[in-house]
Formats: C-alpha cells, sequence, structure tokens
C-alpha cells in the first residue's frame, strides 16, 4: 500500500510535466496521452525496483522517449473508442491544444518544422533544449553513444536549417 | 546557445505551457494496470494449463514404449500431494463454481429495448450539435448539462476556457455566463453548475510544478449578472479536478476527500467525514472504493452527509461498481473473472440482484453517474449505447469514417457524449444529464 501511495504521489507531482514532454515528443495531444499512460503503467509494474534503485523520472522520460521511436509509434492511430472507460474521465487540457492552438509566425514555422523530423531526431532537440540534458544523458536515454546523440542534433538542425520555409534560420541553428 | 537555439527552446516551451495533465491520470493508470495484470494471470493460467496437456499427451504416447521395454524393480518414492487438477482459478475446489445471478427478467429494472434507438430519438431534446464558434470568435467545447434544455460550453484559445456560455438545446442560442481572467497562461481548474449559479476556478501558476498553485474561485448567476471572485486558494489546484456545486455553496475535490465554500464567501472549510472518497464531476454523491478501484464501498452525499454502503455478494465478488441509483458488479476468483455472463446488476443492498442484459455486457461497457441516478454505457467499435436500468429509457450513437479515416466517439467529462460523422464533418453530442 505505501508503494502505491508513493506511486499515485510521484504521478500526480509530475502528471504535467510528463504531459509537457510527450506533447513536445509527440507533437499531437492524442499520442502524448497514450504515450504517458503506456510508460506510466510500465513505471507502475517496475515501480517497486525504480524508486528504491533508481531515479523514477528518467525512468519514465527513458521509456517515453524509447517507446516514441519505436516504430509502432510511427503508424498512424485512429481515434475511436471500442470499449469505455471504467468511469468519467475529464478531457485534459492537453486535447485542447491541437484544436486550440494557432500560432503564428516564427513559433508556428518552428514548430511545423519539428514535426517533420525524424522521431529520434526530433527526441534529440526536445530532450536537449526543453529538457536541457547533456549529450551524455541523452546518449543514456536513448541507448545511444553521446556521438551518435551529436550527429543526430546536427542532423536535426541542419534539416530545420535546409527546409524552404526556414530560410530565416539560416546560419542560425547549429 | 545561439539566438535561433534560444528560440527553439523558447518555442518548445511555450507549446509545452498550453499542456496539462488528465486529471483522473492515476486510476486511469491503475485501472490499466489492474487490467493488464489480470490478463497476464489468465494467460499464464491457460499456458500452464498447455503444459499440463503437452505433459499428459507425451506421457500417453510414450507409455505403450515403456511398457515394451524391460522393466527394473521401480523405485518407490513419496509422491508429493499435488492439488486436484480440476482446480482452477475460475473453479475453486473448496467452494466449487462461481456463484451466477438469475436471468434478467423486467421488473425492479426495467429491460432496455430489443433493438436500441437512435438517441436523437429517444432523446431528442437531449442531442445538439455546435456551431464551430463561439460568439466570441473562439472554438467551442461543451463542458456539462446546466439542465434538460441548456449545456454549458467554453469557448477556448491556447486551450484555455476564455468564456462561458449556455447553449440552448431547443433553440440553439447562446447566452454569455461569465469569462476567464487572466492571460493566455492562465490555467481553469474546473467548473461547476447548480441551478441558479455558475462557479469556476482559475489558477494564473504556470508551471511544471503544478502542485504549488492555487487557484480563485468565481461566481456568476446564470439568469445573467455580474461575476464575483468570492476567494483565493491557496492549495494544489491539480487535487482541485472534480466540482459540484449547490446554489448554497461550491465544493471540489481534495488529496483526501472535498472541501466546500459558501457562495457568499467565508472560509474554505473541508468536508467533515469525507476522508478516503473521491468526488464525482456533477454530482453530490462522493464515492469510496477498495484500494485497487474495483469494489465501491460507499457513496456520501456532500450535501446532506447521507451515507450509502453497497452491499456486495459474500463471496467471489471481484468487482462492483456503483451508482446512486445501482451497482453492477462481476464475479470472478483469484483476481480473474469469471466466464460472460457473470456481470449482474443490484441495488446498492443487495437486492434484486441478476444478470445483466447479454446487449450490454458483450462488450466493454461502464457506469457512469450523473447526478443522482447512473447510466449503463457499452462501447462497441464506432458505436456507444446507453441505458438507465431504472427508467429503461436507451438510446445509441454512432460515429462514421470520414475520408481520411479519422472519426471519434467517447464520453466526455462525466456527462456529456459525442460521436463524430467523419463523412459530413459534423459532431453530435449528447446531454447524458437530460436524457431522463
Amino acid at each position: 500500500m505505501a508503494d502505491e501511495a508513493a506511486f499515485a504521489d510521484f504521478v500526480r507531482s509530475r502528471a504535467t510535466a510528463l504531459y509537457r514532454y510527450g506533447y513536445l515528443l509527440t507533437g499531437n495531444a492524442h499520442d502524448a496521452d497514450d504515450l504517458v499512460q503506456e510508460a506510466l503503467i510500465k513505471l507502475r509494474g517496475a515501480w517497486n525496483r525504480v524508486h528504491r534503485q533508481d531515479d523514477p523520472m528518467g525512468y519514465v522520460r527513458t521509456t517515453m522517449a524509447r517507446m516514441h521511436i519505436s516504430a509502432w509509434r510511427r503508424t498512424r492511430r485512429e481515434f475511436l473508442s471500442s470499449s469505455v472507460p471504467d468511469r468519467a474521465h475529464r478531457d485534459s487540457g492537453i486535447a485542447r491544444v491541437d484544436a486550440g492552438i494557432a500560432r503564428g509566425g516564427t513559433d508556428q514555422l518552428i514548430w511545423n518544422l519539428l514535426g517533420a523530423l525524424p522521431p529520434r531526431q526530433r527526441a534529440v532537440l526536445v530532450l536537449r533544449y526543453y529538457e536541457h540534458l547533456t549529450d551524455e544523458e541523452i546518449g543514456h536515454v536513448l541507448g545511444v553513444s553521446s556521438g551518435t546523440v551529436r550527429s543526430q542534433a546536427s542532423r536535426a538542425l541542419s534539416k530545420l536549417r535546409s527546409m524552404p520555409s526556414a530560410a530565416h534560420l539560416n546560419g542560425g541553428l547549429r | 546557445m545561439t539566438t535561433p537555439e534560444i528560440e527553439l527552446t523558447r518555442v518548445l516551451e511555450t507549446y509545452a505551457g498550453d499542456v496539462q495533465a488528465h486529471a483522473d491520470l492515476v486510476e486511469l493508470v491503475e485501472s490499466r494496470f489492474q487490467r493488464l495484470r489480470r490478463r497476464r494471470m489468465r494467460a499464464a493460467a491457460v499456458a500452464a494449463g498447455m503444459v499440463v496437456l503437452l505433459v499428459v499427451a507425451g506421457t500417453a504416447v510414450a507409455w505403450p514404449r515403456a511398457a515394451s521395454r524391460p522393466t527394473k524393480p521401480p523405485v518407490v518414492t513419496p509422491s508429493p500431494t499435488l492439488p486436484n487438477p480440476s482446480c482452477s482459478p475460475i473453479y475453486n475446489c473448496k467452494t466449487g463454481p462461481l456463484p451466477t445471478a438469475p436471468a434478467f427478467r423486467a421488473g425492479h429494472w426495467a429491460a432496455p429495448p430489443a433493438k436500441i434507438p437512435l438517441a436523437t430519438t429517444t432523446w431528442p431534446t437531449a442531442t445538439f450539435q455546435l456551431p464551430a464558434h463561439a460568439p466570441d470568435g473562439f472554438k467551442l467545447k461543451p463542458l456539462r448539462t446546466i439542465d434538460r434544455t441548456h449545456v454549458l460550453v467554453s469557448s477556448i484559445s491556447h486551450g484555455i476556457d476564455v468564456s462561458y456560455y449556455s447553449f440552448d438545446l431547443t433553440r440553439g442560442g447562446f447566452r454569455k455566463i461569465g469569462e476567464m481572467p487572466g492571460g493566455k497562461r492562465a490555467t481553469s481548474a474546473g467548473s461547476a453548475v447548480s441551478d441558479h449559479y455558475l462557479y469556476w476556478a482559475f489558477s494564473g501558476y504556470n508551471s511544471t510544478d503544478f502542485a504549488k498553485a492555487g487557484f480563485d474561485i468565481y461566481v456568476a448567476p446564470l439568469a445573467g449578472g455580474a461575476t464575483r471572485k468570492i476567494i483565493h486558494v491557496a492549495e494544489s489546484s491539480y487535487d482541485a479536478n472534480r466540482w459540484f456545486a449547490t446554489d448554497d455553496a461550491v465544493y471540489w475535490s481534495t488529496r483526501d476527500g472535498a472541501e466546500t465554500l459558501p457562495r457568499t464567501g467565508g472560509r474554505v472549510s473541508k468536508v467533515a467525514g469525507l476522508e478516503g472518497y473521491r468526488l464525482v464531476n456533477g454530482s453530490a454523491w462522493a464515492m469510496r472504493s477498495s484500494a485497487d478501484f474495483q469494489i465501491t464501498t460507499g457513496l456520501k452525499n456532500v450535501v446532506t452527509g447521507e451515507t450509502r454502503t453497497p452491499v456486495a455478494p459474500s463471496d467471489d465478488v471481484m468487482d462492483l461498481r456503483c451508482a446512486p441509483t445501482f451497482c453492477v458488479g462481476l464475479w470472478g476468483r483469484d483476481g480473474n473473472p469469471g466466464i460472460a455472463g457473470d456481470y449482474f446488476i443490484q441495488d446498492l443492498d443487495g437486492s434484486h440482484r441478476m444478470a445483466m442484459p447479454k446487449a450490454f455486457t458483450m462488450w466493454g461497457f461502464g457506469i457512469y453517474t450523473i447526478g443522482d441516478r447512473g447510466i449503463v454505457v457499452s462501447g462497441q467499435d464506432l458505436k456507444l449505447e446507453f441505458w438507465d436500468p431504472v427508467t429503461g429509457a436507451a438510446g445509441r450513437m454512432v460515429a462514421t469514417w470520414g475520408p481520411d479515416h479519422s472519426t471519434s466517439i467517447a464520453v466526455d467529462n462525466g456527462d456529456i457524449a459525442h460521436a463524430e460523422d467523419g463523412k459530413a464533418g459534423t459532431i453530435t453530442y449528447l446531454a447524458l444529464g437530460a436524457t431522463q
């Protein structure tokens, strides 16, 4: 029971941060929702081990990044309900982001460019520029060497620069 | 970092800043985890059974050969005491097969129609479509039922509630009730509707350390009038994710129970005796469950203090979910449900227990508390079927695929369902609170 309570406390205190991380990884609310829930279910199964020996946040961050990159995350999902949730749940604010967000100018341009990147390159940028991890830490999260992280980041930034709509960013992102 | 890198960082933080978590995330994860664990246990049991079968089969095949060989004097070793092979998680040797309930028959419970009619036919005044935009030009989102002919909607910008309107289900017009203060970084914590007032809460706090956020509570009369800030609550707005209101007071969930505040102002107070209960959006009835959320163990009315204690079958119940007017349960043993047909419906006191109609258990289903009553919702592919076992009212919603293979159908916010016609590009909403 104490473990369950600790897990619940962890989820409550970190939920928003995880949703935001998931949203940046996937670029859309529904996949972010799935990603967070799937990662937390894995953490729930490993909670006894993880919270005593490791950093639960690091575990979830790693799980989400790797799940996102894996092939099944990239297949298009369809939004349907084949079963009813056990109980009512509030529509999260995250679901409103896709519908309500309508930014203009540079913000939307950069966001759209990020969406065109391969999952691993996008993950590298999110971990580096949002989570502010070092290349070594990113390598640990993604299960690759720090050299691979640097090359992935370089390719991602290079792609951003090379996209026609990002002409004004040329020479800036590196 | 270079300026563009700073720009990239800023864009990431800006887009992330609009995101909020599911209010029920802990419960959702726990529920899915328990289901996954049960499936794995069943799979393990099946796998163990297969191993037994293979061993038995292998023994049977090998036996004639063994019999033809010269035999040595047998070495007698004491055999361990083995359980009766007919025992299983479903069949307990000590207590026999799982119990069953009598077949469903109309009487105390009102049977659903053999063919569930469309919700638009059963509840024409409870089904509606929304215009794409609110009068203020922002997109619309239905929140909950106000009464049988009005539904509360909000206009949203950047994912944040901007204004609240009453939408007339019969005439289709909007009437503004209130608006959210604060800039675009504000996040709303929740809202509740009583007979004559709308309450809502907002938090201007915008950080990943959400648990430290506080929130302001506002009230406005539904008939029109000035918005008034009642109080600032210096507590977590994350925990305040379920709301209920009367004309006299507003209630919201906390980590362990609920708190309340008079509409006229004053002090925030803890609702006595509600420790361990979970408030339900839009209902005075708070619920208490077993540690694994599988058994509803109590209902308590936050206004009157009335308590109802569900009576579960004495043995082998593994799931009992209750609304204020009925419970639906499932027999099982050792974490494994019985075969199909083991779902039952009963009064809270355990009386009038009988099998659920097969049509509502064949696929996934759940029960929702809508105000002072409950409703059963069965889901299959692109169809949702609703049934009130007390009144017998039933209706279905059907979604259709669009050319881009996208569609959606679900129950939102506890009392509003939606189904998307992907071809027409329209969404039909059903206000469950108006289905009586």
